[in-house]
């Protein structure tokens, strides 16, 4: 097999270990209630690494072909929410598909990812048309998506582009005229928002003004956090986990278990993963072959990292609680086939980089 | 790119333009993102390190739940080691408020017997642990178990039980829903009852179960029990006598104290209206009050044969010395004595039993106010008795400097001066007891168990004029007394009716509200019982004789065969003198030989004889041997020895 030859192992290894991490920290999760849990998520890594595998030998081309389809459709569906999606949690956010339930605005994330990618591809990010365009990508799926709502997924969606315009060459005075704009839209957005998400800003601003109330939930993970100190209370061991006061401990809340039973030194170990997985995937980005290809890891790895650090950042009270899910630590299928199927774009960058491919190679009747 | 180690192949000059691009703002982002990194890393570093005991406490300390796990309380038993009071597990009932199914509420109602709204109001809005049902029968708490609604839990709790009711109600007392003695015997002994409620450490969860095991931080110390003098068959001889007779009369209270004189210790002590302590809320706060301690009345008559003693211990009296009663009306200073019934010249014995309110007055007056008020404050009026008991009245007595001679004259008969229950039987255990003061007990120590103790007494009188004045008021409940309806069939009573009215606000006296009282030993000749019965405020007659000596003859006529103190009926001769001498004119012949004092003057008052009696117990001997000898207006000399 050349492809294992060309494998960035560093990076294999770091989302091996973060998978290492995450069924542990899952079990310890679980392992008082409902342990089918544990054994489905095992189930996930299998199905997700299979994708994973299987997309490290299709062409990033092809993924430059079917971005904008796959945009439009994610588009339609979002649009077909408002009407026939079902209601969960007190959001519109899901569209009954007959056999599965899929959240488009998942999918949009990606979609809209790769369509940047694509569209600055051949563009420099310095004219005012190019920048309008991508600016018309970004916040039509934007909007619908924060009707249903849901703003978590908008920031994700809001931020991986700014990162990707960024990486595509804004100029620095641009971006700070847009960040002055979006500061003063700000009490804009706070009309438009929400009573729930108003309370949770106003929680996280003061847990402690309803503390068994709306503050609840951030306290006691602050707790669990704190009380696991720099050795942690043992696997299996943590009190806040185990007597219940944590809670969706196995899905948003999971952090708190890791911080709790494994201390600091769990934690450490969890960034530095997370570190590492960031950085390769950056300096993969910086070697790749094509600046389609660097924008795809940049947007890859801005997700990665706004999940990280919306998740950290809200179960220790940095951040309003907002859902999202730990990458490849939180229980939940599709995010993680989802991201494992990101990670093996990634691993494709990586190996197209190398340029080792038969395709590649001058004279190739493909190039 | 010539510094990159792999090779790769630039398509295009334009496209290795933009890959520089890129890479440059590569560094941008990366800087952006090591920021988040490591704003995590400092996060963590604050909470797992900086914060780390704090947090930690608070985990602690939210995990683990201190139970207080009250002691049961000591019980409390009458003197024959009968349960006057006792403390039973009761099941409660309660519930984590937001795990009961809204769907099972209707049943858990049902079998709790409260109505669906109740259950649900106490359920509302509530998270962790909520009361439903304290203290049920177990019937109901089998019921709720039975149903198996998830979040409800049954919990253990103490219920405090007085299994005679109402009947020792005020003696007693009652313990709150916290477990302490609020009134009573509870709340003064409660220290000693109360135990030491122990202290369990119970891991909880979340949702406030604990969890099972936990540690005992302290044990609990179950109370000690206190043994009473009371004795409870007396104890409920006395109440449903004192309920009878109130009921009779329809008064308005009353109270009775039955003690031993031997060592003082209090047999019987109730009052009317009674209330039941097992469920002491339904009850008015007025109706927990112990009247027999609290509540002072003035003692009318009853005060008279203290006054008699404090004559003959001022050695200027005899118990044949005669008195002039001024047929019924004195002037003392500006006031003026009456008697119910206007007499001439009477002897000590004649006084008491006639009651004469001017007789009793000449003796103080001829006295002096300072031995009355000695003789008085001996007995104990005037002072708490001490028994042990919280709320007990000292009475109201006048220094003796403060006695003009109205004063002197009135509290010679028991007016302007006002005691307690208690403090009357006391009195009359004085001359029950030879003349030796013993302090009133409530509480049974270790070193008296046992028919007979060692308890000393403390001398007021000589045992002369405490027997003197015993036999008088024998005298005084014979058929010629004022208390002849406080005999039981066969037995020998000693002691003094009297009727009181009841001081008004003004600082007069009602004219229409009265107080009956009667105070006396039983057997007179061997006096094992003093019992003191006042009622309050009799509707159907107003004197002591009427309303209170019935009750006191109920009392001892069970009490005493209780004790084993049988009614002379079985002796013969008395049978047959006593049928005789109450039914018919004696048979030529027949003499007095035999007979009780009582019957003696009985005898003779039939016969219309005047008697002479020398000494006490039964006639041995009589002079002239002959009574048919005798005609009306002579007199008979009767000498008794026991």
């Amino acid at each position: 097999m050349k492809v294992l030859r060309q494998l960035d192992w560093l990076l294999l290894a770091s989302l091996l270990g973060l998978a290492a991490i995450g069924l542990i920290t899952l079990y310890a999760a679980v392992h008082q209630g409902d342990i089918g849990l544990w054994q489905r998520q095992v189930i996930f890594w299998l199905i997700g690494l299979a994708v994973f595998a299987g997309l490290c030998f299709i062409p990033l081309r092809v993924l430059g072909l079917v971005c904008w389809p796959v945009y439009v459709l994610a588009l339609l569906m979002l649009l077909l929410v408002p009407f026939v999606g079902d209601v969960q949690m007190g959001a519109r956010r899901w569209l009954n598909l007959g056999i599965v339930h899929l959240q488009p605005s998942e999918l949009m994330k990606w979609a809209l990812m790769f369509v940047l990618a694509n569209w600055f591809a051949t563009r420099e990010a310095n004219q005012t048309a190019h920048l309008f365009t991508a600016l018309i990508l970004a916040v039509l799926p934007a909007g619908l998506i924060i009707l249903q709502p849901d703003l978590g997924t908008t920031m994700v969606l809001l931020f991986a582009a700014t990162a990707m315009v960024i990486a595509a060459g804004l100029p620095w005075r641009w971006f700070g005229y847009a960040v002055a704009a979006a500061l003063a839209a700000a009490p804009l957005l706070w009309h438009f928002m929400h009573a729930y998400q108003k309370q949770r800003v106003m929680t996280f601003l003061d847990p402690q003004s309803d503390p068994l109330g709306a503050g609840y939930h951030v306290i006691q993970s602050t707790i669990a956090i704190g009380s696991g100190g720099l050795f942690g209370k043992g696997f299996l061991q943590g009190t806040q986990a185990r007597l219940h006061f944590l809670p969706e401990q196995h899905t948003d809340f999971i952090f708190s278990v890791l911080a709790e039973e494994g201390g600091f030194i769990a934690v450490g170990l969890l960034l530095f993963l997370y570190g590492t997985l960031i950085t390769r995937i950056i300096m993969i980005a910086g070697r790749a072959h094509s600046r389609f290809a660097s924008l795809i890891c940049i947007g890859v790895a801005s997700i990665f990292m706004l999940y990280i650090t919306v998740n950290i950042g809200m179960v220790s009270g940095l951040l309003p609680v907002v859902g999202v899910p730990l990458p490849f630590i939180s229980y939940g299928g599709s995010a993680l086939v989802t991201m494992l199927a990101a990670m093996g774009l990634v691993m494709r960058v990586a190996i197209e980089s190398q340029g080792r491919i038969a395709w590649q190679r001058p004279g190739s009747a493909l190039v | 790119m010539t510094q990159t180690p792999f090779p790769v192949r630039p398509t295009s000059g334009k496209s290795d333009r933009q890959q520089l691009f890129v890479r440059r703002r590569i560094e941008a982002v990366t800087g952006l993102m090591a920021l988040g990194i490591a704003l995590l890393a400092i996060r963590a570093v604050d909470l797992q390190w900086l914060q780390a005991d704090d947090l930690t406490n608070l985990a602690e300390k939210q995990r683990y739940r201190q139970y207080t796990a009250v002691a049961p309380r000591g019980s409390i038993t009458d003197s024959q080691g009968r349960i006057l009071a006792e403390s039973v597990e009761v099941p409660s009932i309660a519930a984590m408020g937001d795990e009961v199914p809204a769907d099972r509420i209707r049943e858990l109602a049902h079998a709790l017997g409260m109505s669906e709204k109740t259950v649900a109001r106490k359920l509302h809005g509530r998270k962790g642990f909520v009361w439903l049902a304290r203290q049920i029968t177990p019937a109901q708490a089998d019921a709720v178990a039975a149903l198996n609604i998830p979040g409800i839990r049954q919990e253990t709790e103490w219920r405090r039980y007085h299994p005679l009711g109402p009947e020792t109600g005020h003696l007693l007392g009652f313990v709150g829903i916290d477990g302490h003695g609020l009134e009573g015997i509870e709340r003064v002994l409660d220290d000693q009852l109360s135990g030491e409620a122990g202290i369990r450490q119970v891991r909880r969860d979340a949702r406030g179960h604990s969890l099972p095991g936990g540690i005992w931080l302290r044990d609990t110390v179950p109370g000690k029990s206190i043994k009473l003098t009371l004795n409870a068959s007396i104890q409920s001889i006395a109440y449903a006598a004192l309920a009878d007779g109130i009921r009779k009369q329809q008064a308005k209270g009353g109270s009775v104290i039955v003690m031993r004189p031997r060592d003082g210790a209090i047999l019987a002590m109730a009052s009317w209206p009674g209330y039941n302590p097992n469920s002491f809320r339904e009850f008015h706060p007025f109706q927990w009050r112990n009247r027999a301690i609290t509540d002072v009345f003035e003692p009318g008559s009853t005060l008279k044969p203290f006054t008699v003693a404090a004559a003959l211990m001022s050695g200027r009296w005899q118990p044949d010395s005669r008195i002039f009663c001024e047929n019924g009306s004195m002037q003392v200073a500006d006031h003026i004595i009456h008697d119910d019934h206007s007499e001439g010249w009477l002897d000590m014995t004649g006084l008491l039993a006639k009651s004469s309110n001017i007789g009793a007055a000449k003796l103080a007056l001829d006295i002096g106010a300072t031995p009355m008020y000695q003789m008085l404050n001996d007995v104990g009026f005037g002072r708490r008795s001490h028994v042990g008991l919280n709320g007990e009245s000292p009475g109201i007595i006048l220094p003796a400097e403060r006695w003009g001679p109205v004063e002197t004259a009135n509290i010679a008969f028991g007016q302007g001066i006002a005691v307690t229950p208690l403090q009357l039987a006391t009195a009359f255990s004085v001359l029950a007891n030879g003349g030796l003061y013993m302090q009133p007990r409530l509480i049974q120590t270790a070193e008296d168990e046992g028919e007979y103790s060692s308890i000393a007494g403390h001398r007021i009188m000589p045992e002369r004029v405490a027997r003197q004045v015993l036999s008088m008021l024998e005298y005084a409940t014979s058929s010629e007394g004022t208390g002849s309806k406080a005999v039981p069939a066969g037995y020998r009573v000693a002691g003094k009716t009297g009727t009181a009215q009841k001081p008004n606000k003004y600082g007069g006296y009602n004219s229409d509200k009265f107080t009956a009282v009667f105070a006396g030993v039983a057997p007179a000749d061997d006096p094992r019982l003093v019992i003191a019965v006042i009622v309050d405020e009799p509707q159907q007659s107003i004197y002591g004789g009427q309303v209170a000596a019935p009750i006191f003859r109920n009392i001892a006529a069970n009490a005493l065969p209780y004790l084993g103190i049988s009614a002379r009926i079985e002796d013969t001769q008395a049978w047959r003198s006593m049928n005789i001498a109450d039914i018919a004119d004696p048979l030529p012949g027949q003499g007095a030989v035999g007979l009780s004092l009582r019957e003696v003057r009985h005898l003779a008052s039939r016969l219309g004889l005047s008697l002479k009696v020398h000494g006490s117990g039964w006639v041995r001997r009589q002079s002239p041997v002959q009574l048919s000898s005798l005609q009306a207006g002579e007199t008979l000399e009767v000498w008794l020895h026991d």
